[in-house]
């Protein structure tokens, strides 16, 4: 039995419940949709234990939309509400991938599955693919979403970063936006990984992220300012 | 009341004027290279 996922989604949800928390306190459409991807990110993690106990072909397909497909996206989208305030370009983007949402759960929902072949003893992340049929417009659409969501959720922390580092202020912001882009990067590298035959990385990979990201948000949230970036 | 604008800086020292420059690019550079891994994992 491997125990990162429990521990992976542990993180995920307290990191979740402390985002959501700050958004009640605060507000900001930012940490809404933060905390939305981070509960999908928890939910992908969960379905990871799941999927470590028992096969179930609901929770194979909420482990797919989540964890592969949307999880990275909405996280990049609320950097996207952090970074653009001005005009509607944030509003328009959160509802096109709303939208694309909905058509990837559609997508998802409908692809056949070949259970009998499931093995509960090999990470899932390793035998989805001759499991899950998955069509060309899913995958062009976990293409374009994960190109979408990292773009987004790790170049807005280096760009963040960039700009407190070049002004000199805000040295907490700073180094809080350097572990949430290492953080985010994590799990995005634990598929090459996989790829190398290192399948406990992927499950590594995700609780490392879960953790960076979290010590940043906290690193960055600990002053009195509010973001500025 | 806002505190000024000075308040918010830091110091410079050794690690934001040389290792935090060397981290950015760095994580620019394996951004660049999980998006080249993104499309070719996914579409391989």
């Amino acid at each position: 039995m491997n125990y990162l996922p429990y521990l992976s989604t542990i993180a995920t949800f307290a990191f979740t419940a402390a985002v959501f928390n700050r958004y009640r306190q605060r507000g900001g459409v930012y940490l809404l949709l933060w905390a939305f991807g981070l509960f999908l990110y928890g939910i992908g993690t969960l379905s990871e234990v799941i999927l470590g106990l028992t096969f179930n072909v609901v929770v194979l397909k909420l482990w797919y939309l989540t964890g592969a497909m949307l999880t990275a996206a909405w996280l990049g989208m609320g950097t996207v509400h952090l970074l653009i305030r001005r005009g509607k370009t944030a509003r328009i983007l959160t509802w096109i991938l709303a939208v694309v949402s909905v058509l990837a759960l559609l997508l998802i929902f409908a692809a056949p599955v070949n259970s009998a072949i499931y093995d509960v003893t090999r990470p899932v992340s390793e035998q989805y693919k001759e499991i899950l049929t998955r069509n060309g417009l899913t995958i062009l659409l976990t293409i374009l979403l994960n190109i979408f969501g990292t773009i987004t959720l790790v170049g807005g922390a280096i760009y963040s970063a960039f700009l407190f580092w070049r002004r000199k202020i805000l040295a907490n912001r700073m180094y809080g936006n350097i572990l949430i882009a290492a953080g985010a990067l994590s799990p995005a590298m634990g598929g090459t990984f996989l790829r190398a035959g290192l399948v406990d990385f992927l499950y590594l990979s995700e609780l490392v992220g879960a953790i960076l990201m979290f010590i940043g948000f906290i690193l960055s949230t600990s002053g009195k300012f509010e973001p500025s970036e | 009341m806002p505190e000024p604008h000075r308040s918010k800086r830091f110091q410079p020292n050794v690690i934001t004027e040389k290792i935090v420059p060397v981290l950015l690019v760095i994580l620019l550079l394996i951004l660049l290279a999980v998006l080249v891994i993104v499309v070719l994992s996914l579409v391989g």
